[in-house]
């Protein structure tokens, strides 16, 4: 008789390496590559995006936001 | 009565399709020239890129400009759901077509003028400063808005 190929895993089993799993992934060392957690360039990024001008940056990011808006609520106007 | 007979105003689906429009404008641009050909980044006029510390710190900024345009295109979307729900609201694909071509060349002729020519803080080949290539920008928008209009324009109304 031929066997089916798949075997059910024991829940407690399963749930015990789905934990070390959770563990390991708590105590994992942070990526040196993310640019605002961890490491010297990382930290330079940190001051040079969150620093004195950052609120300037924001403004200065969305500034064309109102005018566009502005002009799709004109364009609107003009049409049926 | 079916929709189509009670169907009076393109306005629903012409500002959803705008928005949309404008949203994909900027996609376009960060993905392309900000990504792909990197030929500028959001503040590579203020921050230059030839360091590893400013190509990160624009890395941010465009990643935020992503998230704008993201929440944008996101309204658009939304917009464009109410409007299927409106029984007076004309459903044409043409209409949406424009509309979007319209936010397209909004997005380029606006964003163009404030960040390129006020304010300065990215320009389309940044080694070059302002250049003809902006005005290129500024007159592909123009272009874009003029199909859309006209695409929009063109839709017989019941």
């Amino acid at each position: 008789m031929r066997r089916h190929p798949s075997r059910s895993v024991p829940a407690g089993r399963a749930l015990g390496a789905a934990s070390l799993s959770f563990a390991g992934m708590l105590t994992a060392t942070p990526a040196h590559a993310c640019t605002l957690c961890h490491s010297r360039i990382a930290e330079e990024v940190r001051a040079a995006v969150l620093g004195a001008g950052f609120w300037g940056d924001a403004a200065t990011l969305i500034s064309p936001l109102p005018i566009l808006a502005a002009a799709v609520i004109a364009i609107r106007r003009y049409l049926p | 009565m079916t929709t189509a007979d009670t169907a009076r105003t393109i306005r629903p689906i012409a500002t959803a399709g705008m928005t949309i429009g404008i949203g994909m404008g900027g996609f376009f641009d960060g993905i392309l020239f900000h990504q792909i050909l990197q030929i500028h980044n959001m503040l590579s006029a203020r921050v230059p890129t030839d360091t590893l510390l400013g190509a990160k710190v624009n890395m941010v900024w465009d990643g935020l400009f992503h998230a704008v345009v993201w929440i944008v295109t996101a309204l658009g979307i939304a917009l464009l759901w109410r409007a299927m729900a409106r029984t007076d609201a004309v459903r044409s694909g043409q209409v949406l077509i424009g509309a979007i071509l319209l936010g397209f060349g909004l997005f380029n002729l606006i964003e163009g003028i404030v960040d390129h020519h006020v304010l300065h803080v990215h320009h389309v080949y940044e080694r070059l400063g302002v250049s003809a290539w902006d005005y290129l920008f500024l007159a592909s928008g123009i272009a874009l808005i003029a199909t859309g209009w006209l695409m929009i324009r063109s839709v017989r109304h019941p």
